[in-house]
C-alpha cells in the first residue's frame, strides 16, 4: 500500500541527530554523500557503512522500519550490481557461460555498488527521518538566503515547498477515503484491462482535484487574512541556533573526511 | 432474523511501526433484519473503522463478519456481494461526487451493479425524490449544489443501490440545524417506507435519540455497551464517564424528577417531553 513507503516521512524523536540544527544536518548530509562518493577501497567504504549504521542507531529509529522504508530500492541495488558483475572484466575469471563472463573484479565492483548506494540511501533518508518537512525547509531557506542578492525569491519558494510537504500526507489520507467511498459504491479498481483501469481512475481524480483546489483557495484566504505576503521581512518564533552538537558533528566529518582520502590514499583503489 | 453479525473483531492500524493502535478490540454483536441501529462513542473510538469493516473495506486482523450467516472476507466474490448488499456512505460523502451532472453521479452505483438503463433510471429517480433533490437539480454539476444539498446528493448515490442495510457514518455532520432534521427526518423516514435495516454514527445524543431503536457504543475501540435506547440512556453515569452525554431534555427531567415530579425517564426529545409535560398538567400533577 501507499502507506508503507516510509521515505520522507518523519519520525519523531528526541535523540541527537534529531537535536542537530537543520543546517547543520542538511550540511553534514550533503558532506556525507560526498564522503560516500569518494571511496576507493574497501577500507574507506567500511568506514562510511559504520558510519551510516552507527548514525541510524543513534537516531534511535527502529532498523525495521527503515529497512522496510528500503524494500522499494533493493530491485535497483540488485539491478545495479548485477550489471557491474557483467560489464567488468577485470581480474581473474571465474566462470563464462555464453557470452558472460564474472570475473573477480566484477563482484568486487558490484559489491562496492550495492553498499554505496545502500549508504547512500540510509544517511539521505535519514535526514528526512529526523528532521520534519517544515525544519527542512527552513533550514534550506536559511541556507539559501544569499541567494536573494540574486533576486530569487528565497523565501517564497521556501513557502511553496513547506506548503507542497506539508500536503503530501493530506493527499494520501484523501486518496485513501476517496478510493474506499467509490469502492463502497461498486467501482472496481482492480480488474479489467487497462483502458478500463484508467478509467476506473476518474472518480477517484475528479474528487481529489476539486478539493485540492477548493483547500488551496481556503489556505490562500487564511493566508491572506494573515496578512501574509511574499515579500514582507518576516522573523521567526523559532530561531535557530548551532549549538555544542553541530560543532561536533562538523569535526567528526572533517576528521572522517580525512581519514577516508588518507585510507584511499594507502591502500590504492579498487574502483 | 440475523442479518450481520459481527464476530471478536480486532484491527489495528499501522502495525509494525511506532504509530501502531489498536482500532478496534475484540467486538462481537448481531443486527437484526429491519433494526434501526446507532453507533456512538468519542472522538477516535473506532466507529468509522468498525463500519469500513461491514463492506470488506478493511479486513478484521481476527474476527469474522458475517452478512446472512456468511463470512464476507471469504473470496473477492463475497466481498463484492457484501458490498452492493451493504450500502456504506462515509462521513462528509459530498467530497466523493464527480461526475457531470447529479443525475450521472447518483447512476454510478447501480452502473456498476450491471443494472440495465431502465433500472438505473428508475432508481436515480426514486432516490433522488427521496433526499428531496428536483428534476432541475438532477442536471445540475454536483458541484453547484449547497453543502446540504450536495450531502442529500451523495446520500441518493447510496440509497440508489438499494442495500439491504444503509450504513451512514456522521450523516448530520457539519450542517445547520435545518439541514441536520431534514437528513434525519429522511433517514427516519426511509427506514418506514423501506423496512430496511439502517445503521448510523453519531456523535450527537440528540440526533440518535430521535431516530435509533438501538445503540452500539464504543469507548477505546471496545463495545462497551449494546441495546435499547432506553438501556442505554438509563446508564448515564458511564457514558458521562466515556466522554459522552445524555440528551439534554432527559438531563432536565431526571433533575425534575429529583425535586419530587413524576415524569418518565425514558423522555429523549423535546417533541416527547412537550407532549409528556402537557400530559402530566392536565392529570392535575401532584407535585404542582
Ligand atoms: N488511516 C488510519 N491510519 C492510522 N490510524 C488511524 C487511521 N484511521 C483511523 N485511525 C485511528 O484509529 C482510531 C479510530 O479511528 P476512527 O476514525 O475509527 O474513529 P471515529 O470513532 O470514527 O472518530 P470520529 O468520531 O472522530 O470520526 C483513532 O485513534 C484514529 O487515530
Ligand atoms: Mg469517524
Amino acid at each position: 500500500m501507499i502507506k508503507d513507503i516510509t521515505i520522507g516521512q518523519y519520525f519523531p524523536g528526541n535523540s541527537f541527530i534529531h537535536k542537530l540544527d537543520p543546517r547543520a544536518k542538511l550540511i553534514i548530509t550533503f558532506a556525507a554523500l560526498v564522503e560516500i562518493f569518494i571511496c576507493k577501497n574497501f577500507f574507506s567504504l567500511g568506514v562510511v557503512l559504520v558510519f551510516s549504521v552507527a548514525s541510524i542507531l543513534i537516531s534511535r529509529i527502529s532498523f525495521k522500519i527503515v529497512m522496510k522504508g528500503l524494500k522499494v530500492i533493493y530491485f535497483i541495488i540488485v539491478l545495479t550490481s548485477l550489471l557491474q558483475i557483467f560489464y567488468n572484466d577485470d581480474g581473474t575469471l571465474l566462470f563464462e557461460w555464453w557470452k558472460l563472463k564474472v570475473t573477480t573484479g566484477g563482484v568486487f565492483t558490484a559489491v562496492f555498488m550495492a553498499v554505496r548506494i545502500f549508504c547512500l540511501i540510509l544517511v539521505s533518508s535519514l535526514l528526512t527521518y529526523t528532521t520534519s518537512p517544515t525544519t527542512l525547509t527552513d533550514g534550506l531557506e536559511r541556507l539559501l538566503s544569499p541567494l536573494k542578492a540574486l533576486k530569487i525569491p528565497v523565501d517564497v519558494l521556501a513557502m511553496m515547498m513547506t506548503i507542497a510537504l506539508r500536503f503530501i500526507p493530506t493527499l494520501i489520507e484523501e486518496i485513501d477515503k476517496i478510493m474506499n467511498a467509490q469502492k463502497a459504491r461498486g467501482a472496481d479498481l482492480e480488474s479489467g484491462n487497462l483502458t478500463k483501469r484508467a478509467k476506473a481512475l476518474i472518480p477517484i481524480f475528479i474528487p481529489l482535484f476539486v478539493n485540492s483546489f477548493r483547500r488551496a483557495y481556503e489556505l490562500a484566504f487564511a493566508m491572506e487574512c494573515r496578512c501574509y505576503s511574499g515579500s514582507g521581512k518576516r522573523t521567526r518564533m523559532k530561531v535557530m541556533k548551532m549549538t555544542w552538537r553541530d560543532i561536533v558533528s562538523f569535526v567528526f566529518m572533517a576528521v572522517m573526511l580525512t581519514g577516508i582520502i588518507l585510507l584511499n590514499h594507502f591502500f590504492g583503489a579498487v574502483i | 432474523m440475523t442479518i450481520l453479525e459481527a464476530k471478536n473483531i480486532t484491527y489495528k492500524y499501522g502495525v509494525g511501526t511506532p504509530f501502531q493502535i489498536t482500532a478496534l478490540d475484540d467486538i462481537s454483536f448481531t443486527v437484526e433484519k429491519g433494526d434501526m441501529l446507532a453507533i456512538i462513542g468519542h472522538t477516535g473510538s473506532g466507529k468509522s473503522t468498525l463500519i469500513q469493516h461491514f463492506n470488506a473495506l478493511l479486513k478484521p486482523a481476527s474476527g469474522q463478519i458475517l452478512l446472512y450467516g456468511k463470512d464476507i472476507n471469504e473470496s473477492r466474490d463475497s466481498a463484492r456481494y457484501a458490498r452492493f448488499k451493504i450500502g456504506l456512505c462515509f462521513q462528509y460523502p459530498e467530497y466523493q461526487l464527480f461526475e457531470s451532472t447529479v443525475y450521472k453521479d447518483i447512476s454510478f452505483g447501480p452502473m456498476n451493479m450491471g443494472l440495465d438503463k431502465n433500472e438505473i433510471d428508475k432508481r436515480v429517480r426514486t432516490a433522488a425524490e427521496f433526499v428531496g433533490l428536483t428534476d432541475a437539480m438532477l442536471q445540475k454539476s454536483p458541484f453547484d449544489l449547497s453543502g446540504g444539498e450536495k450531502r442529500r446528493a451523495a446520500i441518493a448515490g447510496v440509497m440508489a443501490m438499494e442495500p439491504e442495510i444503509l450504513i451512514m457514518d456522521e450523516p448530520a455532520a457539519g450542517l445547520d440545524p435545518r439541514g441536520r432534521r431534514k437528513i434525519l427526518e429522511l433517514i427516519k423516514a426511509y427506514r418506514e417506507k423501506t423496512g430496511r435495516t439502517v445503521i448510523i454514527v453519531s456523535h450527537s445524543m440528540e440526533d440518535v435519540a430521535s431516530v435509533a431503536e438501538k445503540i452500539l457504543v464504543l469507548n477505546h475501540g471496545k463495545a462497551a455497551m449494546y441495546g435499547t435506547v432506553d438501556e442505554v440512556f438509563s446508564r448515564a453515569e458511564e457514558l458521562r464517564e466515556m466522554g459522552l452525554n445524555i440528551p439534554q431534555i432527559t438531563k432536565i427531567f431526571s433533575e425534575l424528577n429529583k425535586y419530587g415530579f413524576n415524569l418518565s425517564k425514558s423522555t429523549y426529545t423535546v417533541k416527547q417531553a412537550e407532549k409528556e409535560l402537557l400530559e402530566y398538567f392536565h392529570k392535575g400533577a401532584p407535585g404542582v
